[in-house]
């Protein structure tokens, strides 16, 4: 499903963040990405929507080279996925519905589906009594937990998040990542950029870790507090 | 399709919100682009109404030709077919130098001043009325006249058609010059008010294109933002010349009278009108594409 071939990046003007690095992950699978403050998980990140491109080397989602791509298919390429930032990144001006429903205008999507779609996704996260709420009266996981759910309204088959549970406490922290997993339960492939592992609980997870410009992959594990 | 349609309909939806909400600056700079459109719209309605007046004047324009003395009655009734047989020519009326001289006569109250006159000084002529006194189409029958051995002298009433033509050629380029000048400046007031909404709106901007919105889509609204404001500033413009030009009616209705005229001042809302709403629009789509431009 995301396939990385030998890919290096940097930035201009400074240090390669990894080079030559290969691995891939698979349709349904739970993957953590790991690694110290600035070791570039954002990026792989970022490469893996096609925020950014690779340096050099390919990157492949549904094996579609993203380096291949037009610019102008760049953004329905990002539509596969749901980003959850830890920012939250929610427009304060228009309430919880609204915001989740931005996914489907961009796709074109309106009126009573979108309403359908926008409902049932406020649900899953349980925010459904929330939804004329404005972000700002919500608390920091409910703000996040908007943020899941405008990633998985538009029905993704991945959702890559960084830093989810960045300025939570402990129980909001778990409660987004039994979220994220019930999703993977579905069969959604997760990618989460974090780097305090005991937050993932009990969930079977893989790891990628990025450490000094390389990445090793790990085989599932469970992790346990 | 549907999909397309709908997010047409939905970034004029937020753009009608977005104006709402703010409408006290809406309404601005809608008066800002209004009043700075009336301007040369006020000129482009009296040169439109002065174009109006000189083609009711033509109709009466006519050229005189005046013909020598020696030119029998047989020679004059073949200019008179020849004259006739122009496509420009609408009438010809003969006047012998007989029925002049009575003409004159009854003009001056001393009737017998004439009798006096060893001989008639005045000569036959032909008055010709065309169908179309246009410069381009008096030069024709102008051209035969004068190669005529009948004809001692040509009087054509046109020359000042042709100076009120070129008058007003000259007040249309001025006013577009006028016109152009205003519509630069109205460029850039919602070229400025575009640009600050873009970074009123960068967050949800950012967010967007992270979550797949293609380009057209974060441009349409701004650029409907800048089409709206040019069509509100355009309705404000109309509104107002129309207001100008009911209230300058009747006094120039009054003056007109005074010159035994029928002329009316008038504001074609249709083709005036029309054309500067389509400006307008127009302007304030590109203002906001220049704006969209500078941001990239």
């Amino acid at each position: 499903m995301i396939v990385f071939n030998n890919v290096s990046m940097r930035y201009p003007n400074s240090a390669h963040l990894f080079r030559q690095v290969s691995f891939s992950i698979d349709k349904g699978d739970f993957v953590l990405v790991t690694g110290n403050s600035g070791a570039g998980k954002s990026t792989l990140l970022k490469l893996m929507a096609g925020i950014e491109l690779p340096s050099s080397g390919h990157v492949l989602i549904n094996q579609q080279d993203i380096s291949q791509l037009h610019p102008n298919a760049v953004p329905y390429l990002r539509r596969r996925f749901g980003l959850v930032f830890q920012d939250h990144k929610l427009l304060y001006d228009r309430n919880s519905f609204d915001n989740v429903a931005l996914p489907l205008s961009i796709q074109g999507i309106t009126g009573e589906e979108a309403a359908r779609r926008v409902r049932a996704a406020l649900d899953k996260v349980g925010l459904l009594n929330k939804e004329k709420a404005m972000p700002i009266t919500l608390s920091g996981g409910e703000q996040q937990r908007l943020a899941i759910a405008r990633a998985v309204v538009s029905r993704p088959s991945i959702v890559i998040a960084d830093e989810p549970t960045g300025g939570l406490d402990q129980a909001a922290s778990l409660e987004i990542m039994q979220l994220l997993k019930a999703f993977n339960d579905v069969g959604v492939t997760v990618v989460i950029a974090m780097h305090d592992v005991t937050q993932v609980s009990t969930i079977a997870y893989r790891t990628l870790h990025i450490d000094h410009q390389t990445i090793s992959a790990m085989p599932a594990q469970t992790a346990m507090l | 399709m549907k999909n397309w349609l709908n997010q047409h309909a939905l970034a004029i939806d937020l753009v009608l919100q977005r104006l709402k909400n703010h409408w006290l600056n809406t309404l601005t700079i809608c008066m800002v682009i209004g009043i700075t459109v009336t301007l040369p719209g006020l000129l482009f309605v009296a040169l439109d109404n002065l174009q109006d007046m000189s083609r009711t004047i033509k109709q009466d324009a006519q050229i005189s030709a005046f013909l020598k003395p020696a030119v029998n009655a047989n020679l004059i009734q073949r200019l008179i077919n020849d004259v006739e047989a122009l496509p420009q020519v609408k009438e010809v009326r003969y006047v012998p130098k007989e029925d002049a001289i009575k003409q004159l006569g009854a003009q001056f109250l001393q009737k017998d001043l004439l009798v006096d006159l060893p001989q008639n000084p005045l000569p036959d002529a032909l008055f010709i009325t065309l169908t179309d006194t246009q410069p381009a189409s008096v030069k024709p029958v102008q051209a035969m006249l004068q190669k005529r051995g009948e004809v001692e002298e040509l009087v054509i009433d046109s020359v000042w058609i042709e100076r009120l033509h070129a008058m007003l050629l000259l007040g249309k380029r001025i006013a577009i010059i006028f016109a152009s000048l205003l519509g630069i400046a109205m460029i850039t007031v919602i070229s400025n008010t575009v640009r600050m909404q873009v970074l009123t709106h960068e967050a949800e901007i950012e967010v967007s294109r992270l979550i797949g919105a293609t380009h057209s889509f974060i441009r349409r609204p701004f650029l409907y933002m800048g089409s709206v404001y040019g069509l509100g500033g355009g309705l404000i413009a109309v509104a107002l010349l129309f207001m100008i030009v009911w209230n300058l009616r009747q006094p120039v209705q009054l003056l007109a009278n005074n010159y035994q005229s029928n002329f009316q001042l008038v504001f074609h809302l249709f083709n005036v009108g029309g054309l500067m709403l389509l400006s307008t629009i127009t302007i304030g789509w590109i203002a906001a594409f220049i704006a969209l431009t500078q941001k990239r």
